[in-house]
């Protein structure tokens, strides 16, 4: 299919709203948001990247099954993400075993985001704060660490954390705080 | 293994997958709004009858060598208290599963719930249902039953002069109760205010075999009367 840049133009919801009409205009919602939604399945599951490839085959045709269940008050990309997020929870428990945490597929820029964020004084190089933290994230509890990649690493609004893992906003804060502690008393050991 | 979003496109197609209907989302939606509704309605009846229970146990009066731990305990609606934690926390259910139910914390929907159920049963009561579902479970609930005479049964000594059970035959002399431990009791006293199936309460003495000689004889939960009338029928 040769892709037409009016509709890639288009916002998620007129996409959402073609697509209802038309399923070949799912791909273009599909090429909007692939490399995000594999980055952000790696980022929480420790999968590799050909399992979390094949995950988010299931998550694309999971949101084109329930298309219709799209509430237009969220933002679309917090429904994606919301159905990624059950997708792996469901994937880990039909496999019965804990989801790979290995390091991070994480970049410099996001790292040192994380370290400054968290006011972490390390004397470390790059290459070894990166480790020490990539590592410091795949222990840290799911509860947190799906928070803390959330908001420092796929940098989604409070809000929007709130919409993804259907909790209260308050709730968020305080998970948040908690993965932070976590992490900071980590980083000191 | 990598999947191209034209292969997945194509999956799609391949397997003739399609949306799921809206309608199918509105009615789930719905549905649990219905439940909702449902659990603070059943929620304001067990808070019917807990007022009601409350407000007309006269067991205060006739069993003041009782320790008010006692008696609170003796007399606790527990089953209505259950009832009313049950639904409340049914109702938190299913509000937190409507589309946006997750936005507020459990403590508020369940306090939500608690208020609503209780201003409820506070309406319920006015209009004498509370009395009319405790007495229809007495009469027809085993389970609620058991448990009403369960708690009755501490107050079952006739030995230290009280007695409670149920009138099950009464004539203009006489009337047969028997208690909530199961025995069977003849009671010299005139009846007119009282009815067969009704719990009551005894001050007295043992005279002899199944002879109670009583001094008061209360019912266990005093009839409110008729409720009053709805408001705008009020002079």
């Amino acid at each position: 299919m040769v892709l037409n840049d009016d509709l890639a133009d288009k916002s998620d919801l007129e996409l959402v709203n073609l697509t209802l009409l038309d399923q070949e205009n799912f791909l273009y919602l599909m090429n909007r948001y692939e490399k995000k939604l594999l980055r952000f399945i790696q980022r929480i599951s420790g999968l590799n990247h050909d399992d979390a490839q094949d995950l988010l085959q299931e998550v694309f045709i999971k949101v084109y099954q329930n298309l219709n269940d799209f509430d237009k008050s969220l933002k679309f990309s917090s429904w994606l993400y919301r159905i990624t997020r059950n997708q792996v929870i469901s994937n880990y428990r039909k496999n019965k075993s804990r989801p790979q945490t290995s390091l991070f597929d994480f970049d410099l820029e996001s790292c040192e985001q994380l370290v400054s964020d968290f006011d972490i004084n390390q004397n470390l190089d790059q290459a070894l704060l990166r480790e020490k933290m990539a590592k410091i994230l795949a222990k840290l509890d799911s509860k947190y660490r799906e928070v803390v990649i959330l908001k420092y690493l796929e940098d989604r609004s409070y809000e929007e954390i709130s919409d993804i893992i259907k909790k209260p906003v308050s709730t968020v804060g305080t998970l948040l705080r908690r993965g932070k502690i976590e992490l900071q008393k980590e980083f000191r050991q | 293994m990598e999947h191209s979003g034209q292969e997945i496109l194509d999956k799609i197609k391949e397997q003739k997958i399609q949306p799921k209907k809206r309608w199918e989302f509105l009615f789930k939606n719905y549905f649990l709004w219905l439940a909702f509704a449902l659990a603070i309605i059943l929620g304001g009846l067990a808070s019917s009858a807990t007022i009601f229970v409350f407000k007309h146990v006269t067991w205060v009066e006739m069993a003041p060598g009782f320790s008010p731990l006692k008696r609170l305990w003796v007399n606790l609606p527990l089953f209505w208290l259950l009832s009313l934690l049950l639904f409340c926390f049914l109702a938190w259910y299913d509000f937190k599963n409507t589309k946006r139910g997750y936005k507020y914390h459990p403590l508020i929907i369940v306090s939500w719930s608690v208020v609503l159920s209780i201003a409820l049963g506070v309406a319920m009561y006015s209009l004498g249902l509370g009395q009319k579902l405790e007495d229809t479970f007495f009469r027809r609930v085993p389970l609620y039953k058991q448990m009403f005479r369960q708690g009755g049964r501490m107050l079952v000594e006739p030995d230290k002069g009280h007695l409670v059970g149920v009138i099950i035959s009464m004539n203009s002399d006489f009337i047969t109760i028997e208690d909530f431990r199961g025995r069977s009791w003849t009671i010299s006293t005139s009846t007119a205010e009282f009815q067969v199936g009704q719990r009551v309460m005894l001050i007295g003495r043992v005279e002899d075999g199944n002879n109670f000689i009583c001094e008061s004889i209360k019912p266990w939960l005093k009839n409110p009367g008729p409720p009053p009338p709805p408001m705008f029928f009020q002079p």
